[in-house]
């Protein structure tokens, strides 16, 4: 984690331009109360992950070393222990491999869907400013509704999707049941669920990028791939490598769609990273196991992180 | 006589505490009903699990009613969901802001009080049992080093529900062996009709009716003495093997079914069967559009030799989780006012047919007969009475108490060697003997 | 393509012009469908009776139409409390959300204080952690605060959850917004706290309309916080309320759907009410 912000940190370095502000103009005002004044903005926030996942991580590196069974049952320092059994563990993998087939489908769904709807609402015209208040339908029902509807529209007896294809002579077969199946089907109501939050963050990110640029390239015969690519693109990157990093890390825990709908069945062909921590602190009562592959899954998605910040980062971004 | 006086001080002292404190914050007026607030010495607050409506009115109602008696402790119910509660219960005993009352089911006990939660009730238990008399089967599984840790409240119990129109039309009886179940199953297999619909999902719906056909094939203890686990007798291999057999006449996708899927099935006429608990009988009329007659109930099949008759049973307990002498004198007495006669039956209203009684006066009920649910099956609720006689839980079986069991019991491990046979063709035996492995590995 | 001259038949004008519109249309067509097919479904359900719902050769239009369910979610249920403890913690988690996220993505991202990337990383750091992680030790901190069954405890948890990335939405917006901006206000005397509120926050605004959005259906669907944290029904939200009539045992089709639709239904009164208000915001920044 000291390695993202560092490497943060050299790309915040790289513009210089809070000295330059400070400097440039020969100011009178001393440049600490700019400081001063971002830090007090800042603070809240700060004050607020603190308390809130400050003492958790804390107590769950300090439970990693124990053995702790049930949570608040006696338990003892094993030193690495705990770690190297959860290290051991082939489940603990699959389930980290998992995670990440999940993070990668989940992206690429998604960022196809939010893109064309963001598209779509950027027209004039009435399907689109009418689709600006209903595009967030699916995305605001809760989850739990959207587990039990989703399950109800493909049951074999009374689903009506399953009714449709099978209509058209494509039987459904059990998409949450067939341990081929189940992953994929699982991400398809996740996507369904939460495409239109991104297409809501690419089209404010899209009402940013000014028109009269785009009408001018026109006039000089610029092809809509070339405006894309050479103007809207790089306006939208900072906000798609926000969205792009914090979405994947967000959608790598989430838990509820995949426990509601298969609780990481059949066997364990959906128990991603998050239901196996789960099952662990919660099924299986082993609260130091479960926090040892919390720690250790934050490490590997830091490593991520890390990789995606150096890579993924747009270049006249800091 | 030195714990007497201890008692004394610190009841006066509580006491004394709960006035100031209840005076401080000047009680939310729309909770509390303002006639009885000025004799309340305080308020118990009671979590029970699933908030579905009928369920939530009929207990505020019984709560209202009992606070209209100017108790000591006025009670309040407040819903949970059996999806949280592991994580919610284990949270408040850390925090040391657990309800008052807890409901819960023999094998989440074991882990409530693994939490350092749970007051002995053995006087409170007791005195019922010596009023109106309890099930045998309603109280062993709360007896634990000579005393009890929750007062047993409803029993549920699983039967066979069929669609009595479509075993007329194939000219079928109700099967009462495994090898006559299974026939009919496949018999009634046809024309996009399920013989029967069975869960077979990662979840406790699957472990229960799995459990239920083990119980009438005889492997209903699979702990033996040491309290070691032997689950690769022949009795369990015949039971796991017939629900794969089953599986086969079931729908395509019941391997994400829990309870809800094989209900709505066998209403909406899509299977002939299923094995589930009395909640069958509330919603049968209406959505099968069948009438109340059409809908078949009989006892779980048996094993074809030395089987005998029964089925699972959840004794469902109330918990005193409130650490203070005066709170537990004051859940003691609101549960046993619970348990009087005159309002136990409009507590097993609550669900029609899915709770049971746990007294011996309760099959009897006027108040409960008369529920214009149950008195439209009196044979099907003779017939729940009947099997509550012989149902049995595991870990509790015989009188036997296994403490370890909610560390099995939360991994659904029945239900994933169910799932090994259905979804990866494992054979029973070796599924049985996977399903050992992994309980001897939840104990260690 | 563009070889053809469109001038010379209307015919090939007009085939044209429709090959022109036609992805759009198939793309708005697609969202469409996408989208409403599930909630048509799930509304036109709502006004069936119990054996219509599950019948296996399903109906498009329901056959005979009952509103029996919504009169059930109206009295066997406290949908009004739901609704309006949903309505505030959604719009209070918002207001705050965007507040503390602006603060933050101004200091870490404009300003740039000493060690921003370092704390970026931190709050990057809040993202990984599983949320199974927090519920137990949460009790403990919620409890000591005093903050256990309050809806200020589900606001301050949202918020947590909704700052960070909120924060790094915004880092993008302001990335986009020219540094010049700043250095010329400078030089006109204008303070910190000046130049981010009269130059630099109103070309935020189509940022802070999404992280208003963002924030708000968080909110309006959040459960682990809601069913962890708070137990009286009086405090309890609509994704509570709504998973509590979904029974282990019973399900009650027509209630369930019933309550899908009146959970959707007021955050779309919500998209309509202030929809102008935000999607004026959108364009507002885009013709700046």
């Amino acid at each position: 984690m000291i390695d993202v912000g560092n490497i943060n940190q050299a790309g915040s370095d790289n513009k210089n331009r809070p000295s330059l502000v400070g400097l440039k103009k020969g100011n009178q005002k001393p440049v600490s109360w700019e400081k001063v004044f971002g830090f007090l903005l800042i603070s809240p926030l700060l004050l607020i992950l603190i308390l809130t996942i400050g003492f958790p991580v804390i107590s769950a590196v300090f439970s990693g070393f124990q053995d702790q069974r049930i949570i608040g049952s006696p338990s003892a320092f094993v030193g690495f222990d705990t770690y190297l059994k959860v290290i051991e563990d082939s489940s603990f993998w699959d389930a980290l491999g998992r995670s990440g087939l999940w993070v990668a489908v989940n992206l690429v769904v998604q960022t196809v869907l939010a893109f064309s709807v963001a598209f779509s609402l950027q027209q004039n015209g009435r399907w689109s400013k009418s689709a600006r208040t209903w595009v967030v339908l699916p995305w605001v029902i809760p989850t739990v509704a959207v587990a039990i509807i989703w399950q109800w529209l493909l049951n074999s007896n009374y689903g009506v999707l399953h009714y449709l294809f099978g209509e058209i002579g494509v039987d459904l077969g059990s998409p949450f049941g067939d341990p081929a199946t189940a992953l994929f089907s699982v991400i398809i109501v996740n996507s369904w669920h939460w495409f239109p939050l991104g297409a809501v963050v690419i089209y404010g990110a899209l009402s940013t990028v000014p028109t009269e640029v785009i009408e001018a390239a026109k006039v000089d015969g610029a092809t809509p791939g070339r405006i894309f690519w050479s103007i809207t693109f790089p306006i939208l990157q900072p906000v798609l490598f926000a969205l792009g990093l914090v979405g994947s890390l967000w959608s790598f825990n989430v838990l509820d769609s995949i426990y509601l709908i298969t609780e990481g069945g059949p066997l364990e062909a959906s128990t991603t990273a998050p239901v196996y921590v789960y099952d662990l602190a919660f099924s299986e009562f082993r609260s130091s196991q479960a926090a040892a592959a919390s720690v250790l899954t934050v490490l590997v998605l830091s490593v991520a992180a890390l990789l995606f910040v150096r890579f993924g980062r747009p270049k006249e971004d800091a | 006589m030195r714990t007497k006086t201890f008692k004394l001080a610190a009841l006066v002292t509580s006491a004394a505490l709960l006035l100031g404190g209840c005076a401080a914050p000047a009680a939310d007026p729309a909770a509390t009903d303002p006639a009885t607030d000025s004799a309340a010495k305080g308020e118990i607050v009671i979590w029970h699990m699933e908030g579905v409506p009928n369920r939530v009115a009929a207990f505020d109602a019984l709560a209202a009613e009992y606070n209209a008696t100017n108790p000591d402790f006025t009670v309040r119910f407040e819903t949970q969901q059996w999806d949280e509660i592991y994580p919610k219960i284990a949270g408040t005993a850390q925090a040391g802001n657990q309800p008052d009352i807890l409901f819960a089911i023999p094998d989440f006990a074991t882990y409530v009080r693994s939490l350092g939660l749970g007051q002995p009730v053995t006087d409170v238990v007791e005195g019922i049992d010596a009023s109106q008399g309890l099930l045998d089967a309603s109280k062993v599984a709360y007896q634990d080093g000579g005393e009890y840790w929750a007062v047993p409240l409803y029993g549920m119990v699983q039967l066979l529900w069929y669609n009595k129109v479509m075993f007329e039309t194939a000219g079928l009886e109700a099967p009462k062996t495994y090898s006559e179940l299974l026939a009919t199953a496949k018999a009634l297999t046809k024309d996009g009709v399920s013989g029967i619909a069975l869960p077979a999902g990662k979840n406790l719906a699957t472990d229960q009716v799995l459990y239920s056909l083990m119980i009438t094939g005889g492997a209903a203890n699979f702990f033996d003495e040491s309290e070691g686990i032997a689950l690769d007798s022949p009795e369990t291999v015949k039971a796991f093997s017939l629900y794969n057999d089953l599986l086969e006449y079931s729908p395509k996708d019941s391997a994400n079914y829990a309870w809800g899927e094989p209900q709505a099935a066998l209403n909406s006429g899509a299977a002939a069967m299923a094995i589930e608990k009395g909640q069958y009988l509330t919603p049968w009329a209406a959505e099968s559009g069948l009438d109340p007659s059409q809908l078949g109930c009989a006892p779980i099949p048996v094993a074809d030799n030395g089987g005998q008759s029964g089925s699972i049973y959840y004794s469902n307990g109330a918990m005193v989780l409130a650490e203070d002498d005066d709170r537990r004198a004051g859940a003691g007495a609101f549960l046993t006012w619970l348990m009087q006669p005159d309002n136990y039956g409009d507590f097993l209203n609550a669900e029609p047919g899915l709770f049971l009684p746990v007294t011996t006066g309760g099959a009897d009920l006027e108040q409960w007969r008369q529920n214009e649910v149950l008195s439209q099956y009196p044979e099907c609720v003779d017939l729940l009475l009947k099997q509550s006689e012989t149902g049995a839980l595991f870990g509790f079986v015989d009188g036997q108490y296994v403490e370890k069991i909610g560390l099995i019991s939360g991994q659904n491990i029945f239900a994933q060697a169910i799932q090994q046979m259905y979804v990866n063709g494992m054979p029973p035996a070796e599924a049985s003997i996977w399903a050992q492995e992994q309980m001897k590995a939840a104990i260690e | 393509m563009t070889t053809f001259s469109t001038k010379r038949t209307s015919h090939i004008g007009n085939l044209i012009v429709w090959t022109k519109k036609l992805p759009n249309f198939v793309s708005q067509l697609v969202v469409t469908i996408v989208v409403f097919a599930p909630i048509y479904w799930i509304v036109m359900s709502s006004f069936k009776g119990p054996e219509e719902i599950i019948r296996s050769e399903p109906t498009f239009w329901p056959e005979t139409w009952t509103f029996g369910n919504f009169e059930r979610l109206f009295t066997s249920t406290k949908y009004l409390v739901f609704l309006g403890n949903s309505l505030f913690l959604s719009i209070s988690t918002a207001v705050v959300t965007v507040l503390i996220s602006l603060g933050a993505a101004y200091g870490l991202y404009r300003i740039r204080v000493p060690g921003s990337g370092r704390i970026a990383g931190v709050i990057l750091l809040a993202y990984m952690i599983p949320g199974t992680l927090l519920i137990v030790p949460l009790h403990q901190t919620l409890s000591g605060l005093g903050l256990i069954d309050s809806l200020t405890a589900l606001l301050l948890l949202n918020v947590a959850f909704t700052a960070p990335f909120s924060t790094w939405l915004l880092r993008g917006f302001i990335l986009s917004i020219p540094s010049d901006l700043d250095d010329a206000a400078a030089i006109d005397g204008a303070g910190p706290v000046r130049t981010m509120f009269e130059i630099v926050l109103p070309l935020l605004r189509p940022g802070m309309a999404t992280v208003a959005v963002y924030s708000f259906v968080f909110s309006w669907t959040e459960f682990v916080f809601a069913s962890q944290f708070v137990s009286r029904q009086e405090l309890q939200t609509l994704p509570i309320g709504l998973s509590a009539i979904i029974g282990q045992y019973n399900v009650d089709w027509g209630l369930v759907l019933a309550g899908v639709v009146f959970t959707m239904l007021p955050a779309v009164f919500v998209f309509l009410l202030v929809g102008r208000f935000f999607i004026g915001g959108l364009i507002a920044g885009a013709t700046k």
